[in-house]
């Protein structure tokens, strides 16, 4: 049994420790008693509290709503139920939730206040997430069964539908038809189980068009039971499509590097690492790469031997100066292949300083082994073409030949039948001209001599142009004048070149021999060969009496193979030799179409 | 009756040798540098031998050859490596060659003529 106390005891106790606050107030607005609980929560004295005015303490935006009902009870209301907030001592103000009563006999008002200033934050907030989550997301409810009972304007404006249209039924109004029913099997079953569902979906609009979602599915609860879901949603479309776009640009844009065998490549600089794009991977034929990011060093290490320090060193100025470098050089793959491959790289500036290097990689394989094999070939025919020109000279050099050793030998049989008659000064005059005749010989075997050099260096000397023209002119002379041609030369002594000799004098034989070949048939056969110095250029102008290259031929004459003689009178390779050695050289050679007759005209520049 | 002998050769020095050392009371030699004129002089005198280069200033030594209008013995004398032979030539002389068998070729030519 509890111990009864007295009545008086017992309001006294509640009074006193009860904590909710409770007081009596008269009608001037002043506390008569309060409580200790009100002290406590508010932070002032007994005494602070009864000698100051009620209306003081109010928060000022709650002193009219206050006033408002303290009035009503003036008119005759018994009871009051209200919310404001008091001024706490230290500035802060709690949030109170009153009820009371007035004693019609004393006119004291009965008042008791709780402090709801927690519960009034907690709903606040809630109330401001609800709001929010209405005003900015995509926002419905929905029975347990899905029917939508709610949605707000944005639910209207992205699915097309008006709310009259959308309440009532199920989202199944919106279904796309992407997702497969497993996709919503199991989205019902997350949310129905009690979780929440999150995910993206595809919908459909009223006019057809599809929209994207982000989409938080929550079930709410009302005693222990789902009462209804709530969905809010974000719309992600443009992000999708973006998305898309971006992927599709990505694969567009790996389909076109793979086709131009182009690959990319970045260099972390602060820690080595690098990243490379599909294409890389392709070119260098590496089909994993050591763990997820492969270093420089492992990079290097595709490459052959010789050409490591190349890139290590290209690299590094990179890094250290910012130069961009372009290399050609030689991978050597996974595979065990040796491929050709070409790649540039740049340094990458963020606040002005080096972070990383980007570059391209390119499969040139093909390419540089037609170009080696070209350059093979070119050497080749430059050989071949030396021999189809010495046999050619040989035989009419035959002629310049004999005839001075049949001089030479005449003389001997002379001298011989006359050793015992003839005089000093006939031997000697005989033993003369025997050796002049040698001379003349030997004039053309020096012309000769190049021919024999297989020296496989080019080697470029200081030589004097007229005595290259001479030199290219006694060799073709045999040939001239077994074909009734004239020459003239109107050439510049002193004018020194920078070349090969043996390529300089090939490119005058071809030359002349060309013409020679070209006025064969003419009535009047003749060549020209002049030297005009300009301020810029020392040219070399050969003239034939032919009557120049027909315009459409000229583009073409320079090929390789094309030729207007027979198969047996020419391999089509002059020219276009002519022209290669002459382009190694820094010179060119041009047809002068203002003159009547054909005129090629090679310039060398001065300043070479 | 001395043998006729005619040498044609652009080359001036070949003539002389050729005349020195050929020419006797047994053989008259005759030389050209300039192939018309040899024609011409061949057409009149009959010679029984002439030599003939093969490159001339103006013709070759076949069309000399073949300009020529009479039964004389015509001998081919080139200093090319490959010279076809044309069948108005009887013989063809490589150069250089040697005097003493110009001689005997011409010796032995005469006496052929002469016993025909």
């Amino acid at each position: 049994m509890m111990p009864i106390d007295t009545p008086k005891h017992i309001y006294e106790k509640l009074f006193s420790q009860s904590l909710d606050m409770m007081c009596v107030a008269n009608t001037a607005g002043y506390f008569q008693l309060v409580n200790p609980s009100f002290s406590e929560k508010l932070g002032y004295s007994e005494v602070e509290l009864l000698s100051t005015a009620m209306i003081d303490f109010i928060h000022p935006n709650d002193i009219d709503k206050t006033l408002q009902v303290f009035a009503l009870l003036s008119n005759g209301q018994h009871s009051l139920c209200f919310e404001n907030s008091y001024r706490h001592k230290n500035n802060g103000y709690l949030t109170l939730a009153w009820t009371g009563h007035v004693d019609a006999d004393s006119g004291l008002i009965y008042l008791i206040a709780r402090d709801i200033t927690q519960q009034v934050k907690v709903s606040n907030k809630l109330q401001h997430l609800q709001q929010a989550l209405e005003q900015e997301t995509i926002y419905a409810e929905t029975d347990v069964n899905g029917v939508i009972t709610k949605v707000n304007d944005k639910f209207c404006q992205i699915s097309g539908y008006s709310a009259a249209e959308l309440l009532g039924h199920t989202h199944q109004l919106v279904n796309s038809g992407y997702h497969s029913s497993l996709f919503f099997r199991e989205l019902w079953q997350t949310i129905s189980s009690g979780k929440i569902w999150s995910g993206a979906i595809k919908n459909r609009k009223k006019n057809g068009d599809y929209y994207f979602v982000q989409s938080i599915l929550i079930p709410i609860f009302d005693n222990n039971e789902i009462s209804s879901y709530v969905a809010i949603r974000q719309d992600i479309t443009d992000k999708v499509n973006s998305d898309y776009n971006c992927l599709k640009a990505l694969k567009i844009l790996n389909e076109t590097s793979a086709a131009a065998k182009i690959g990319g490549w970045e260099l972390e600089i602060s820690t080595g690492v690098l990243s490379w794009t599909d294409e890389t991977l392709r070119i260098l034929e590496v089909d994993e790469l050591y763990g997820a990011t492969p270093l420089l060093t492992q990079g290097l290490e595709l490459f052959i031997d010789k050409d490591i320090p190349i890139i290590e060193n290209a690299v590094h100025r990179a890094i250290t100066y910012g130069e961009p470098y372009a290399l050609e050089l030689q991978a050597s793959t996974p595979k065990g292949n040796i491929k050709w491959i070409y790649t540039n790289g740049k340094a990458n500036y963020i606040d002005g300083k080096i972070v990383t290097l980007s570059g391209t990689i390119q499969d040139i394989h093909e390419r540089k082994i037609t170009e080696i094999n070209y350059n093979k070939e070119k050497q080749k025919n430059i050989v071949n073409a030396k021999f189809a020109a010495l046999g050619e000279l040989s035989a009419s050099i035959a002629h310049e030949i004999n005839n001075p050793l049949g001089v030479i030998s005449g003389y001997a049989e002379l001298l011989q039948l006359t050793s015992t008659s003839a005089s000093a000064a006939d031997i000697c005059n005989k033993s003369d001209i025997i050796l002049k005749s040698c001379d003349r010989i030997s004039h053309i075997v020096k012309s000769l001599k190049k021919y024999s050099r297989t020296d496989e260096e080019r080697q470029y000397r200081v030589c004097s142009l007229q005595d290259l023209i001479q030199e290219a002119v006694v060799l073709t002379k045999p040939k001239l004048k077994q074909r009734m041609i004239r020459l003239q030369c109107h050439l510049i002594e002193d004018v020194q070149i920078l070349c090969n000799e043996i390529e300089i004098e090939q490119v005058m034989v071809n030359l002349i021999n060309n013409a020679i070949d070209a006025v064969l048939l003419l009535p009047d056969k003749w060549v020209d060969i002049s030297m005009i110095e300009t301020p810029t250029d020392y040219n070399v102008v050969v003239t034939d009496a032919g009557l120049g290259i027909p315009l459409d031929k000229q583009h073409v004459i320079f090929e390789p193979f094309f030729t207007s003689k027979k198969a047996s009178e020419g391999t089509g390779l002059g020219l276009s030799i002519v022209k290669g050695i002459l382009d190694s050289h820094d010179a060119t050679i041009s047809i002068d179409n203002n003159s009547i007759n054909t005129r090629f005209t090679i310039s060398f520049p001065k300043s070479v | 009756m001395p043998i006729k002998v005619v040498y044609i050769d652009d080359e001036e020095l070949l003539c002389q040798i050729f005349k020195e050392y050929l020419h006797s009371t047994d053989i008259n030699i005759t030389t050209f540098t300039d192939e018309l004129s040899a024609i011409t002089y061949c057409n009149e005198t009959n010679p029984d031998i002439i030599f003939i280069d093969y490159r001339l200033t103006q013709l070759n030594g076949v069309d000399v050859a073949k300009a020529i209008v009479n039964d004389a013995i015509k001998v081919l004398i080139t200093g090319e490596l490959d010279v076809a032979m044309d069948h108005c030539f009887s013989d063809k002389i490589q150069k250089p060659y040697r005097l003493a068998a110009i001689k005997s070729l011409i010796i032995d030519a005469a006496s052929y003529r002469k016993a025909l």
